[in-house]
């Protein structure tokens, strides 16, 4: 019943795994803030945003 | 060089001492001391014999002695233990009649802090950081004192500029207070669409006024009529898609974007990622706590229980 918003659930459940935990080993090695600190943390940046987007964006 | 007060000082002290003080400030450019007491505030000028730190630093070892039995004066290298909140004296008033800055901080710092208290702390050292630690005390936010801070705060919030950690305390404890209005929330969230630092807060929060910002995404009403028929793990599922589907869902989602497009510091980026954890999380889970503490680094305070 729930297969139209697959991606959704997807989402959610990747999302309920995030913490600041993804960010430690980069902050760990390096003291950088503004547009430094926002490439280094790139990778983990990009895809909660992909899922986020995907949360704003309607099945059906 | 003298080692003692001016005989005109220690007259006026002892005088000033056998009254009902509740604090005690020094105000050093001006060399005057000034007491607060039952009756209101009490002056005293000071009359210097030698250099003036080093009669400030007499005043306050007098000052300490008479308090505390400590002829030493106050021990300011305590710095980090009172910071961490272990000073619990039942006596906690009487570091206020120091006239020492540092002991303040340790009564603010105190988990034994009343409202009584804190309003003599106060008068001793109005700051936006004393403020703000009073304020995160419940019993401080539902006495007298709760509007008063929390009016600074709001108040002096644009002063803190470029401090993104001092920013995101500052809005947690106004939020968590409850001692200020839903128009001043609102217009420190707007504040967010030029320094997104202070969205971080609201989202830790999951502020209720969130749901009146965005409408709720097109196929929220077709998920709320199947939701009914499901059972188990996948209608928790389906609860928590609701509610990110809600209007303050998508203006959750929204601001969070907005945050991690353009993260300006460590800690925002820290706090942001654990309130994305606690927000999707079934169970939430965290630290209740309104500010940052150096013990515990789990996500913000439980959100969506259902």
């Amino acid at each position: 019943m729930l297969q139209p918003w697959s991606r959704d659930l997807e989402a959610i459940k990747e999302l309920a795994a995030v913490s600041e935990q993804s960010v430690i080993p980069v902050f760990a090695r390096s003291t950088a803030i503004g547009s430094l600190m926002r490439r280094k943390i790139e990778p983990v940046v990009t895809p909660i945003l992909e899922h986020l987007e995907a949360l704003k964006t309607p099945r059906t | 060089m003298s080692g003692e007060l001016s005989s005109e000082d220690q007259l006026r002290l002892n005088v000033l001492l056998t009254q009902d003080i509740r604090a005690i400030r020094l105000e050093e450019s001006r060399m005057e001391l000034l007491a607060l007491t039952d009756k209101g505030e009490a002056s005293m000028p000071l009359h210097p014999t030698c250099r003036s730190d080093r009669y400030l630093r007499l005043v306050r070892e007098a000052l300490s002695g008479h308090a505390l039995g400590s002829p030493g004066g106050y021990p300011v290298y305590l710095t980090r233990w009172t910071r961490h909140g272990q000073m619990e004296s039942a006596s906690l008033g009487k570091l206020l009649l120091t006239g020492e800055p540092e002991a303040v901080v340790a009564v603010v710092h105190s988990p034994a802090l009343t409202d009584e208290i804190a309003a003599w702390a106060w008068w001793a050292m109005p700051s936006i950081e004393n403020a703000r630690l009073m304020l995160a005390r419940p019993t401080v936010a539902q006495g007298k004192m709760g509007s008063v801070l929390a009016d600074f705060l709001a108040e002096h919030l644009p002063f803190l500029q470029d401090d993104h950690l001092a920013i995101m305390d500052t809005i947690a404890v106004l939020i968590h207070s409850g001692c200020v209005s839903d128009e001043t929330l609102a217009g420190i969230w707007k504040r967010g669409k030029r320094t997104n630092t202070y969205y971080v807060p609201f989202l830790e929060a999951n502020w209720p006024g969130l749901g009146t910002m965005r409408p709720a995404r097109g196929d929220a009403t077709h998920l709320a009529t199947v939701i009914p028929a499901l059972q188990g793990p996948d209608r928790a599922l389906a609860l928590r898609l609701e509610q990110t589907l809600s209007g303050a869902g998508q203006a959750w989602i929204e601001a969070l974007q907005e945050i991690l497009a353009r993260p300006e510091t460590q800690e925002v980026v820290s706090r942001t990622l654990n309130a994305i954890g606690g927000f999707f999380s079934p169970d939430g889970g965290g630290c209740p706590s309104p500010v940052s503490c150096q013990a515990c680094c789990s996500p913000g305070p439980v959100i969506w229980k259902r």
